[in-house]
């Protein structure tokens, strides 16, 4: 390669000297990338279960989730046990933060991919939260499935966390270990157990499930609404307050 | 809900119908024409005012940490996502990753906030300041490697020196910012590590000296430094996307390696035709 522009920014003449050498012409890079989930010579399979002749007739979108996820192809009652557990965690409305962010996007005049685009962000940013402050919960995975007490910080708060806790139990594998006391557990604290249950422990799995099963919902969310002037949003709530800095 | 309970606090700025406010300052009395690109920056991020001589500093590190090949992280990052045709959300991806990744602009960041811990743990070493010069330093840093900790901000992959901070130091020196407390605390940790094995001071470490030297902490330089880095970002998101290139939206099969499990038949499928291949 050769430089092609002879005037440098400074005003100063650039020589037609040969590029210096660098690390991409002088280091051996790989040539290939590597795949370990998707191969995708025909047919295409997911962890070596092909895809048109194989999970498209006997599988659902969300066991397919589940096999991507963990690699292990989930039984009927796992699958429907996950199912029914992403459903739950699915709704995120306009109070949050995401969907809050995607309508003051598209009313801003973002198009479709922009709109999905911070709403995605913004997903993923409240995934991570989430599963960050249910760490501990998590931690103790293994304890806390053997019998011991849930930790303490994430005890049910009302009767509707139980109602969930009774639902979770009732749905619960038979073939896997008795289920834990989901019934004293918050909400989304027992929902998040119930993920890592299925086989989902590490962060990046649990928050990508949360994404995969929310974006949807905020995109119909978002895209519900008529177009509206900016002016039309709520902007100012919660209020904000400018305080001069210098007064202090 | 109520003012008092919801409020949200800012000092940042207040939108007026005629003038706007910016950490106290009004745009059109008191920062138009007088303020420069840098100082605006450093406003907003509620850093130091900045000197015409500071804002060269920061025009050196901008220059000498530009590295926009396409090919180096995260340009590759950018072009990749810009290969469909869209500028900002190809800026948008290179942006994402930054945070705590070990390779982009927040590594700087990463850089300060051992600087400034490595100068405050060296005011408790007792006895510290009467040896000789780096051996406060060499204790901290054999405190820090007892623990597993390495300074950030030291060591380069594949070469023996970071040709961008040999480019940069000279201009530094121009400054007069060599002499600089956290400057000379870079140097001389690049002295105490490179005794053990070659850690030769890298731009982000430079970039965090520097910017601690101009007064920034070390949670406004992890941000301050995408400004260095935006040009790069902007300049390879703009022709990515104007060329978008079909190559790069998706490789040849001929391009990956699969490495994962071999072909195999799901339970459901076995027990409805155990007959088929």
């Amino acid at each position: 390669m050769r430089r092609k522009g002879p005037i440098g920014p400074s005003g100063a003449t650039m020589s037609q000297e040969p590029l210096p050498p660098g690390p991409f012409d002088e280091l051996s890079w790989p040539s290939k990338l590597t795949a370990r989930v998707v191969s995708q010579e025909d047919p295409c399979r997911i962890h070596g279960y092909a895809v048109e002749e194989d999970l498209a007739r006997h599988y659902s979108l969300g066991e397919v989730m589940l096999l991507a996820l963990t690699g292990r192809i989930p039984s009927e009652e796992e699958g429907a046990f996950f199912e029914a557990v992403l459903l739950r965690l699915g709704p995120v409305t306009v109070a949050e933060a995401p969907v809050h962010a995607a309508m003051i996007a598209r009313s801003a005049g973002s198009k479709p991919q922009g709109t999905l685009m911070v709403g995605l962000v913004g997903l993923v940013e409240q995934a991570r939260h989430l599963v960050i402050s249910h760490s501990a919960l998590l931690e103790a995975f293994d304890a806390t499935s053997h019998g011991e007490p849930w930790p303490p910080g994430f005890e049910a708060r009302c009767e509707s966390d139980r109602a969930v806790g009774i639902a979770l139990e009732a749905c619960w594998p038979r073939a896997w270990p008795p289920a834990p006391p989901l019934r004293d557990l918050r909400r989304e604290a027992a929902l998040l157990f119930c993920l890592a249950a299925c086989g989902l422990t590490k962060d990046w799995q649990l928050e990508t499930a949360l994404v995969a099963v929310r974006l949807p919902i905020l995109a119909a969310e978002v895209h519900s609404a008529p177009l509206c002037r900016v002016t039309e949003l709520p902007l100012n709530l919660p209020p904000f307050e400018y305080e001069d800095p210098h007064d202090h | 809900m109520t003012t008092d309970e919801k409020s949200l606090r800012t000092n940042l700025a207040h939108a007026g119908w005629r003038d706007h406010i910016l950490r106290g300052w009004s745009l059109f009395r008191h920062l138009i024409g007088s303020t420069s690109f840098w100082n605006l920056w450093s406003l907003a991020l509620g850093g130091p005012k900045l000197s015409r001589s500071d804002e060269l500093v920061l025009d050196a590190l901008a220059v000498s940490s530009s590295a926009a090949d396409p090919r180096l992280p995260p340009m590759k990052v950018i072009r990749l996502l810009g290969s469909y045709g869209g500028v900002m959300a190809a800026v948008a991806g290179g942006l994402a990753y930054q945070e705590e990744a070990s390779i982009g602009t927040w590594t700087a960041g990463a850089a300060a906030r051992d600087l400034a811990d490595l100068a405050t743990a060296m005011a408790e070493v007792p006895d510290g300041g009467s040896g000789p010069p780096g051996e406060a330093v060499a204790l901290v840093l054999d405190s820090w490697r007892a623990l597993g900790r390495r300074p950030a901000g030291f060591g380069v992959p594949a070469r023996n020196v970071d040709e961008r901070v040999v480019g940069l130091r000279p201009c530094l020196q121009a400054l007069g910012r060599c002499e600089a407390p956290f400057w000379r605390l870079a140097e001389e940790v690049e002295r105490c590590l490179t005794k053990r094995r070659p850690a030769p001071l890298n731009i982000a470490g430079a970039a965090a000296a520097a910017c601690l030297d101009l007064g920034f902490k070390p949670r406004q330089i992890c941000v301050l430094t995408i400004a260095f880095a935006q040009h790069s970002f902007v300049g390879n998101a703009l022709e990515g996307a104007a060329a978008a290139p079909e190559i790069l939206r998706r490789l040849p099969t001929s391009a990956v390696d699969y490495r994962g499990p071999p072909p195999r038949r799901s339970p459901r499928s076995l027990a409805s035709d155990p007959d088929a291949p």
